[in-house]
């Protein structure tokens, strides 16, 4: 059969603009990881430029707070990582559940708004909104009995009220891929879980929920590339000194580095490093699902 | 089905009904609040009065973002953006995702093929290694280099071949087995019943090509050149004021304007939200694979 | 991914944006090769670029002689926001372009232009990558850097040739701290552009309306400051009955420009983050001093009574500014412009009054504003280019159609329509004094009621305060700041009085800085918060300790080298 639908050749075929660009655009540069072990001369150019062996990693690794901060980064991005596969799945089953269509459809359009406004626009907001003194949400604690709580200024506040802003910004956007899925699902598998006896929960939970198992894995995988970007440009723009404790992560550090010193050896390196640490759990969490799941991801 | 009309079930779908609007609501505000800002006097921003409902109701923050030349011109530029990126985005998609979503003993080089790219997602060799190929083949400054240097987006790769692998293989047998090549199943075939997929991909193109701006402020020679994003850039993030001289505050007064910027957030926001609704049918319904797989 | 992909060029942004000073790392054996070959390759090629220029030149060493044939130069520049070009007219072809040309022969060809907010991203890229035009504009860290690498040429002997008379008597007019800010190894590298330090020395931001409100006086003394706080916290200066007003204000920086604290502090003698002459001759670091820790104590003390912001370390200065231009802050140190930033709130509220106060002291010792160095940007010209000179005229030619006996600020400065086509020149610089001289002679002119004296920009600020006092409150901002009792009245008095104390480091980044700044920044800004939102007064002493002995003991060792080399 293979022979007589032109082999492999097509597939080749098909595969190899997109070979080509790639290459010239990803791979390429790529070459440039080399700074990661060398000190930018840029009149000698990125290969002419001198060795310095391990010690940009050094640099990194001697950095006075640099523990601190990984736990940081590692907490924050962990947790972003999980609400950003739970909560869009929660809600494309809950939109799932309703039947009114043009409800659905404005609650579907209305909670990806968010994910088009700036972190800097959306700070200004949040800085207001999240006031102990005069903001709505602490109004509304104060309103049912609870205290006030310093949302950005509060260190062990702070981790939870990232995660959850940037939850806040992001399920709706996440939730088109879960809804795309739910399409996929076979509705005679319905029927038959219906003609079986079963209720709508537990249909959603033999049904809808394997149905979107796969995607869900993906999902999870695909986001464990982001194990230590716990998110620049909202950190940087709601942190402050006082939660620099719970808030500091590795690309605000690097980020105020670099304003001393364009040591652009340091930031490959840390580049590097955190493309190696992606790599790895990728990797794993590929092989994994492949032999316990039997399903292969990509 | 039978168990809708329990009191658990009509509990259950209130509750649900309720929470949604609820979160709804609150994705909504900021929007409003933005919104209103932009329809509101600035002097009434100025003095924090503004909040869902505008205050001194006017239009001229709109009059003075869409009178702009840089605004209307760098629209432009993110619309034939859009319009050209678009497609080869999703060409290139299409082209990788389907003999990657292949098993093995169709398609003996598909691991091989599938980690070259997935490795890209996860190295580069940042951003001056990146200008400097760049500039080497030639396209700073042109349009091409916002196309080109982000033509194939590996991770919508990685979903539309997922779709792919869960289309029912007899469907394609069948197609091949009347004599069709492969180059017919993939777009007779498997493109037509990805139909919900490919809709979300081509949004996320399109919100990506309209929503970046980074590329834009390094690669483009000119402000005149910039995509809208990347003007937009350069007119609402906060500048440094430190750096600024006594003659530049009168300036600054004029764009520090928070009424005008919040115009442009709005304006900018609108070709998504009027694109969105055509893309959403797609995925809403799930009419299209139930009806082939039924 | 997309997050992903966003996040790493974000990053990299980060990084690029911010880049500053040198990469060369701890005494890398192959750095000082590789810049001390460097600057000799340079600085041969500078003396054979102007030995070529006097050789083929036919007027060799005229500060505005014409080159014929025409020469092209490249360059980069910023441009401002809100810079306006004539009808059918760009930053390649307007008046300066075509002074350029039709005066000096001197074509300029822009390999790109940015926003002024992004200049500093895209030239850091463009150094990186070697890809440099001939003449640019870079700040002190880059300028280092492109020094160490030898990517830039020494001008010495150019500026010496063909420097007029107006701009050597113009970069030289601080003293020469400028061109020594310019100069590594005796070799002048980068043109200073010439600006004010003292625009960016704190004035105390008083509401009048509400100090007579409350039968206050204008505050003398930091317990004045004291007093004048707590009225405006708790006797409800805004009358509406709730207590809703702030007392002093104060950002998440705590240091900056708008609502920032330098001003306090110098009011107890403490000089934070500048460099300051101690007793014995030495420089010391003023965030360290025993001064500095008595402000905080008394900033601890003014938090604790609520008479800052209990949130204030969320707040960033546009918060601020929306504070006060609700009205609901009266008091605050800033630059002499922030008039600017409080115009949306006079527009609201006719009655608000806002005076520019100098700097009450805790003591009978007068406070002196701490004054950081006044040159951030400096020309260079890259290794390489064939015309060197070709800067130096450029140089000559801006100033003196700017500045100079041939000065046409109708044609140079702004024109008729009111275009600021200054911003046009590729080069610029201005008197230190430029500001304090246009109020004194606006002020002159007022008094007189005669404008003839004045030049085009002051001509400006005249026509605005004259609006304004006809009751047009669009220009309320001109008469607080050049007005008889503006901020620039407060600045002069400063400059008149001595009362200042300026940053006594004025040399390119140390080795020390480039390395551990970015750590002791945060530790500072840490302890700090910490101190003033009610921590032990003794966490100060634990933060010089820490301050020493993670580089910041290096640091004075090297800035007192430094000091011992001037």
């Amino acid at each position: 059969m293979k022979r007589k639908h032109g082999g492999e050749w097509p597939f080749h075929l098909m595969l190899i603009p997109g070979v080509v660009l790639v290459f010239i655009y990803s791979y390429v540069p790529m070459a440039g990881i080399v700074m990661a072990f060398k000190r930018l001369a840029p009149s000698k150019g990125m290969f002419g430029s001198p060795w310095v062996g391990w010690r940009n990693f050094e640099y990194m690794l001697h950095m006075p707070e640099i523990s601190g901060v990984v736990w940081n980064t590692v907490f924050i991005a962990v947790m972003k990582m999980a609400a950003g596969v739970v909560v869009p799945v929660t809600f494309a089953l809950m939109l799932n559940e309703a039947r009114s269509r043009l409800f659905k459809r404005s609650v579907q359009t209305i909670i990806y708004f968010p994910h088009f406004l700036s972190w800097i626009i959306l700070s200004g907001l949040l800085i207001d909104i999240l006031s102990p003194s005069t903001g709505v949400v602490n109004e509304l604690l104060r309103a049912l009995g609870l205290k006030e709580v310093y949302f950005l200024g509060d260190p062990g506040w702070f981790p939870y009220t990232m995660v959850l802003s940037d939850t806040w910004k992001e399920f709706g956007y996440g939730t088109i891929v879960y809804l795309a899925a739910l399409t996929g699902i076979n509705p005679a598998l319905y029927e038959a879980a219906a003609l079986d006896g079963a209720g709508r929960l537990r249909q959603t939970l033999y049904v809808t929920l394997p149905g979107l198992l796969p995607m869900i894995i993906l999902m999870s995988v695909l986001s464990l590339g982001n194990v230590l970007n716990a998110g620049f440009e909202q950190i940087f723009n709601l942190y402050s000194p006082q939660v620099y404790k719970t808030g500091d992560i590795i690309d605000t550090l690097v980020f105020r580095i670099g304003l001393e010193n364009a040591n652009y050896g340091v930031a490959t390196a840390v580049g590097l490093f955190k493309s190696v640490v992606s790599f790895g759990l990728i990797g794993i969490s590929y092989v994994l699902a492949y032999r316990w799941a039997n399903y292969r991801i990509f | 089905m039978n168990n809708d009309a329990s009191w658990e079930r009509r509990t259950f779908v209130a509750l649900n009904y309720f929470l949604m609007a609820l979160v709804a609501l609150a994705c909504l505000l900021p929007i409003v609040n933005v919104l209103a800002i932009s329809l509101s006097s600035s002097a009434a921003v100025g003095s924090g009065q503004v909040k869902l409902w505008p205050v001194g109701f006017n239009l001229k923050s709109y009059e003075f973002v869409l009178g702009k030349p840089e605004f209307g011109r760098a629209f432009t530029v993110s619309l034939l953006r859009v319009a050209v990126g678009v497609p080869v985005n999703m060409l290139l998609t299409i082209l990788v995702a389907y003999p990657l979503s292949k098993e093995r003993k169709d398609f003996r080089f598909r691991g091989p093929y599938a980690w070259y790219f997935v490795v890209t997602i996860l190295f580069s060799g940042g951003l001056i290694p990146w200008y400097m190929t760049i500039k080497m083949t030639g396209i700073v400054d042109t349009f091409w280099a916002l196309i080109l240097p982000g033509a194939v987006p590996v991770m919508n790769v990685i979903l539309l071949l997922n779709f792919f692998k869960s289309l029912p293989d007899e469907i394609e047998e069948a197609g091949l087995m009347d004599g069709a090549g492969r180059w017919q199943a993939l777009w007779r075939i498997a493109v037509p019943l990805s139909a919900p997929a490919i809709a979300t991909l081509t949004l996320f193109c399109i919100v990506n090509h309209w929503n970046s701006w980074f590329e834009g402020l390094i690669l483009m020679n000119r402000p005149e050149h910039y995509p809208l994003q990347s003007y937009l850039q350069t007119v609402i993030v906060n500048r440094d004021m430190s750096l600024l001289s006594a003659a530049d505050v009168a300036k600054w007064s004029l764009i520090s304007d928070r009424t005008s910027r919040a115009a442009q957030v709005i304006v900018a926001l609108l070709p998504v939200l009027l694109v969105y609704p055509f893309l959403q049918k797609y995925f809403a319904e799930g009419i299209v694979m139930g009806s082939v797989k039924g | 991914m997309k997050r992903q992909r966003v996040s790493t060029i974000l990053l990299s942004l980060a990084l690029v944006s911010a880049l500053a000073a040198c990469s060369g790392n701890n005494g890398n054996k192959a750095d000082h090769q590789a810049s001390g070959s460097a600057s000799a390759s340079a600085g041969s090629a500078g003396s054979a670029g102007s030995a070529t220029a006097s050789g083929e030149e036919a007027a060799p060493a005229d500060p505005l002689g014409k080159y014929d044939p025409p020469i092209e130069v490249s360059a980069v520049r910023p441009i401002s926001e809100g810079t306006k070009f004539g009808e059918g007219e760009s930053i390649d072809d307007n008046v300066w372009s075509r002074a350029y040309a039709d005066q000096l022969g001197i074509k300029i060809n822009y390999l790109w232009t940015t926003p002024a907010a992004q200049y500093d991203q895209k030239l850091n890229i463009a150094i990186a990558s070697n890809d440099l035009p001939d003449i640019m504009s870079v700040n002190a860290a880059q300028l280092k850097r492109l020094v160490d690498d030898g990517q830039v040429m020494d001008l010495s002997a150019v500026y010496d040739q063909y420097g007029s008379e107006l701009t050597k008597k113009l970069l030289g007019e601080d003293g020469g701290n400028a061109l020594k800010s310019g100069t590594f190894d005796g070799k002048l590298y980068g043109f200073p552009k010439m600006s004010s330090g003292l625009g960016q020395a704190d004035v105390l931001w008083v509401r009048t309306d509400w100090l007579t409100k409350l039968g206050l006086s204008e505050p003398k003394t930091m317990d004045d400051v004291q007093k004048i706080a707590e009225a405006f916290v708790k006797q409800d200066p805004d009358g509406n009955g709730k207590p809703d007003t702030y007392g002093l204000g104060a950002t998440k920086d705590i240091f900056g420009f708008f609502g920032a604290l330098e001003g306090f502090f110098n009011g107890y003698h403490a000089y934070p983050n500048i460099w300051v002459k101690t007793d014995d001759g030495k420089l010391a670091y003023g965030s360290v001093q025993p001064e500095t820790k008595a402000a905080l104590q008394k900033l601890q003390e003014m938090y604790k009574g609520g008479l800052i912001d209990k949130e204030f370390g969320t707040k960033d200065a546009t918060k601020v500014k929306d504070a006060a231009n609700a009205g609901k802050l009266g008091l605050f140190y800033g630059y002499f412009w922030n008039a600017g930033w409080l115009l949306d709130g006079k527009k609201t509220d006719a009655a608000m009054d806002w005076k520019p106060i100098s700097l009450p002291s805790v003591d009978a010792e007068p406070a002196q504003a701490q004054v950081p160095f006044a040159i951030s940007t400096y020309y260079v010209v890259k290794k390489d280019a064939k015309h060197p000179e070709a800067a130096v005229k450029l140089l000559n030619f801006d100033l003196e159609k700017l500045w100079g006996k041939s000065a046409e600020p109708e044609v140079y400065n702004a024109d008729k329509s009111g275009n600021a086509v200054f911003e046009y020149a590729l080069l610029y610089g201005e008197a230190p004094r430029k500001n304090l001289d246009a109020y004194l002679n606006v002020v002159k002119a007022l008094e007189a009621n005669d404008p003839a004296a004045l030049n085009a920009e002051e001509k400006s600020y005249y026509d605005k305060i004259v609006s304004y006092r006809g009751g047009d409150v669009n220009f309320w901002d001109s008469e607080k700041m050049y007005g008889p009792e503006g901020s620039l009245a407060v600045i002069e008095g400063y400059a008149k009085d001595g009362a200042h104390t300026d940053d006594a480091f004025y040399g390119a980044p140390t080795q020390g800085m480039t390395d551990n700044n970015a750590t002791l920044g945060k530790l500072q800004l840490e302890a700090f918060t910490r101190i003033m939102m009610g921590g032990s007064i003794d966490e100060f002493d634990q933060f010089v300790s820490q301050w020493n002995s993670l580089g910041g003991k290096a640091i004075t060792d090297e800035v007192n080298a430094w000091q011992a080399s001037q």
